[in-house]
């Protein structure tokens, strides 16, 4: 099952986990699992109209999924690694 | 000969001379070459400090804060002798005592519209050192519009993220996050912490690859977002391209000038504001206080992290950290009053806006979170 690292802004809502392991065969798949699974971070990952925020990007394989043709339909495989970033301010 | 260096800077800047990728020449691009650091706080400092050692001649420095205690953790440009003092004269002191031969302009003031492009305008590349979403978005803008590349870096809790946004070479900050989160939904620092050494790792690679760029030099982070864990000590990346969509930068963009940041992210500083919030869901310190008092049947609340009631607690509140509210809502009375609080109210305005909106409507939260409590009601617990 594909690994979906989780940024430290919202491992709040995962009990703290920096990575999960969550079956999926495409990405929408495995985001909507992790989301059942932990019903407190859909509201960050998703608007009310269910799309992806604009803060938050999702990388296949180091490659953004926007930027892959078939986006949140796109296929994954067992060992791929799924990595959510969130944008973050912080700096002073 | 005219070897545009002293003798005394031979001496200063001999382990850059004996590198060949700098060497003399290089050494003199950095004297020639101008940054402008938005921002003196946690990335700033090692930025303005290492970009002060390697002598590029003019550096600017923009900040509009005063040094105070809480900054020391990691703000390590002040010292305990300049608290109270603005940020760019402290900062400055310490890189003219470094470097006594580089030039540091100092702007006492607010990065925004109205100035941004007349200070950046002045310098070669622009090194992001700020902490919130509408600086960050202005930091882009400006540097788009000015054709310079934008050296960005922010941190949270033991996270940071570095990149070199320049959109004549690759994405700028608008591709890679179109929009800022709204307002509340991702903490702060100020809410969520930071390791005071984190932005130090984090300006030290920005202060690399201002260098780097500067110098023309080796593979720069244009195109890539560094991603590091300080608690695991892991350094990873990805790949980032342009989006043709980009609304600056991209095939037909729509912003063509500096714009009102502050509205287009939700709120000044980017931080929930009770302005606009009726009366009825807010209650003050010395309201709670009359309620507990008078022993009123209502359920407290806190939904700060378990680790925080080590530093401080109002007695009989119940504790759900924000995260697990939605998760743990069975677990409150639909017809009991609530009282919700945090540490300065950002997690609690928000822990109110996520209870209304799944049916509870007898809530209020604490005006200034448990630090206002502190302030006004029990000045024996810690203003954190």
């Amino acid at each position: 099952m594909p690994i979906v690292k989780i940024p430290a802004p919202l491992r709040a809502y995962v009990d703290g986990q920096k990575a999960i392991i969550i079956d999926g065969s495409t990405v929408s798949e495995t985001v909507l699992n992790l989301a059942e699974k932990y019903p407190s971070i859909r509201q960050q990952i998703f608007d009310p109209e269910g799309r992806l925020r604009a803060f938050i990007k999702i990388f296949v394989e180091k490659e953004n999924i926007k930027e892959l043709i078939d986006g949140l339909d796109i296929d994954i495989q067992e060992s791929d690694s799924l990595v959510i970033i969130a944008s973050i301010a912080g700096g002073q | 000969m005219d070897t545009g260096l002293t003798r005394e800077e031979f001496l200063r800047y001999s382990r850059h001379l004996l590198i060949p990728e700098v060497g003399l020449e290089g050494q003199k691009k950095l004297k020639n070459s101008s940054a402008l650091i938005v921002g003196t706080g946690g990335l700033g400092s090692p930025v303005a400090l290492y970009l002060a050692a390697a002598g590029v001649g003019k550096i600017g420095i923009v900040d509009f804060d005063v040094v105070d205690q809480s900054n020391l953790q990691r703000q390590v440009i002040h010292g305990s002798t300049t608290i109270g003092v603005s940020k760019v004269y402290s900062a400055r002191g310490r890189m003219l005592d470094l470097n006594p031969d580089i030039q540091v302009n100092t702007y006492n003031e607010p990065f925004s519209s109205e100035n941004a492009l007349r200070i950046a305008k002045n310098y070669d590349i622009i090194i992001d050192g700020t902490d919130n979403f509408p600086a960050r978005y202005l930091t882009n803008d400006v540097c788009v519009f000015l054709g310079l590349p934008n050296v960005y870096g922010s941190v949270f809790r033991f996270d940071g993220q570095v990149s070199v946004f320049y959109a004549k070479e690759g994405p700028c900050y608008r591709c890679l996050f179109p929009e800022p989160p709204p307002p509340g939904l991702i903490p702060t620092c100020a809410d969520g912490g930071v390791l005071g050494i984190l932005p130090g790792t984090i300006g030290t690679i920005q202060a690399t690859e201002t260098i780097k760029m500067l110098l023309g030099i080796g593979s720069t982070l244009v195109g890539r977002l560094l991603l590091y864990n300080a608690l695991d000590m892991t350094f990873d990346y990805v790949r980032l391209k342009k989006n043709p969509a980009c609304r600056i930068c991209g095939a037909n963009p729509d912003i063509s000038e500096l714009i009102d940041y502050d509205e287009f992210c939700g709120a000044p500083g980017h931080a929930l504001s009770d302005e606009n919030l009726e009366e009825m869901w807010l209650i003050s310190p010395h309201e709670l206080f009359k309620k507990l008092s008078a022993n009123e049947d209502f359920l407290l609340l806190d939904v700060r992290e378990p680790h925080e009631l080590e530093i401080s607690s109002i007695k009989g509140a119940k504790q759900i950290p924000l995260g697990q509210l939605a998760s743990r809502i069975n677990e409150l009375d639909k017809n009991q009053e609530i009282v919700l609080f945090c540490k300065t109210g950002n997690r609690s305005r928000r822990a109110l806006e996520l209870l209304t909106s799944m049916g509870l409507n007898k809530v209020k939260h604490l005006q200034g979170g448990i630090n206002a409590w502190a302030l006004n009601i029990d000045p024996s617990i810690p203003v954190y």
